[in-house]
């Protein structure tokens, strides 16, 4: 008879802490605003020239923004010492972590959502490339967070590892860059876009059985 | 691999040594614990005395020696896990959660503490007043009775302790030995270190790791 009151309780802490802490969500949302709302004004006002722009420009704003928020999704939790306690928990330490960084990348990912589908605006582009756009970010957005949660997790209580954790996770981002603004940028010239976005929901549904573990496995590891 | 189907729990190391930076820290040590028994874990500044506590909670592996659960290995056991709870040198709370909050969802507890479980946790740890307080605003003595507060709703058997008088006022001692009291009369079992001297227990071990040569 086992309890998920540790599941929900993370859930819960997760939430109250972003409650108390918005600048941890809110500084990446504004990033990744500022990043796309400039590119229209320094490059063109041809919309023509923006439409082939703006997919790309979206998704590498939105991988910047994502990894900048979970650069630091276990550092307090280490520091603090609640990580062991959740380590010691019963519950396997990869379900808790599971509900740690999903609620986590829901309080960031909403939000972004509902901006990109003002910002595409700006790049004049057609609604059903927005939409694409947005099925893409969904569907890649979580690979980005997870990646980013085993870069995190590995780090764990090194100094100055911000430049190590890019070098670790940047080429493991890469495809999902590739193919999610692939898709997007297909969809803008009305093509299909069917095995890109299945591509990502593979390599999504790989993601998610697989990293727990890992970011589980790191973080026993950096509490050694 | 069958397990052990008695009742009776014991905690056994054999010959277990802890290593920082490849270096093992103390000979090694072998004991065993009782249902209802202390163990007093002393040593200078260093010795690894936290390491050794860390081993125990399964959280760094021992350099040698075993450390098993009624027969079983602990690593890998998660039925061991759920018997443990380990409290740290440094409390280990949210700062930027209230007391309460800290409580309500504690990632160390398993089940749901009720609201009156809570009420009178805090009662009787004298944090009432400061319920709705931000933890961080909190004195460090405060801060580890709020850590301790976590012992009065887990219903673990075996307590693993790192200084848990450190920081405390006088009464916070008092407080912290009757509840170990109480945990002991219940057929609990507690691991300690500590640099202060108690004698409030009738029946407690002492175990004093011995530092390796430097000969190796």
């Amino acid at each position: 008879m086992k309890s998920i009151f540790p599941l929900i309780a993370v859930f819960k802490r997760e939430l109250l802490l972003s409650y108390r802490h918005p600048m941890t969500l809110v500084n990446p949302l504004i990033f990744f605003i500022l990043i796309t709302l400039l590119f229209p004004f320094a490059i063109t006002s041809d919309p023509k020239k923006l439409v082939l722009i703006g997919p790309g420009v979206i998704w590498i704003a939105a991988l910047l923004a994502t990894m900048l928020a979970s650069e630091d999704l276990f550092g307090t939790d280490y520091a603090e010492g609640t990580l062991e306690q959740m380590a010691l928990n019963q519950m396997p330490l990869s379900w808790l972590v599971f509900a740690k960084v999903f609620i986590n990348w829901a309080l960031l990912i909403i939000p972004l959502l509902i901006t990109t589908l003002v910002i595409s605006q700006f790049f004049y582009m057609p609604l059903q490339g927005v939409k694409i756009l947005i099925l893409s970010l969904l569907l890649g957005s979580p690979l980005l967070t997870f990646i980013g949660a085993i870069g995190c997790a590995l780090t764990l209580g090194l100094a100055n590892r911000g430049i190590l954790l890019v070098l670790l996770i940047l080429p493991l981002y890469l495809p999902i860059l590739i193919f999610g603004a692939g898709a997007a940028n297909d969809a803008m010239l009305g093509l299909p876009t069917v095995s890109q976005l299945a591509f990502l929901g593979a390599l999504l549904a790989l993601t998610l059985t697989f990293a727990p573990v890992a970011i589980a496995a790191a973080i026993k590891v950096s509490l050694e | 691999m069958a397990l052990s189907m008695t009742d009776n729990k014991e905690l056994t190391l054999a010959a277990v040594t802890c290593s920082r930076n490849n270096l093992e820290l103390f000979q090694p040590v072998s004991f065993s614990l009782c249902e209802g028994e202390i163990i007093h874990i002393q040593g200078p500044n260093g010795i690894g005395k936290t390491t050794l506590l860390r081993s125990i909670a399964t959280l760094v592996p021992p350099a040698r020696g075993e450390i098993t659960w009624s027969g079983d290995p602990i690593h890998d056991c998660e039925y061991y896990k759920s018997q443990l709870m380990f409290l740290p040198h440094q409390s280990s709370v949210k700062t930027s959660l209230t007391v309460y909050e800290n409580l309500k969802w504690s990632p160390s507890l398993a089940v749901w503490p009720t609201e009156e479980q809570i009420e009178s946790v805090l009662q009787h740890l004298a944090l009432m007043t400061l319920k709705n307080r931000v933890v961080a605003t909190l004195s460090s003595g405060q801060k580890q009775r709020l850590s301790l507060a976590q012992l009065y709703l887990t219903r673990t058997k075996l307590w693993i302790m790192d200084e848990p008088f450190n920081a405390l006022d006088t009464k916070g001692v008092e407080l912290v030995e009757g509840l170990m009291q109480q945990h002991l009369a219940g057929a609990g079992m507690i691991v300690f270190t500590s640099h202060q001297v108690t004698n409030k227990f009738s029946a407690m071990k002492f175990l004093s790791l011995v530092p390796r040569s430097e000969v190796m």
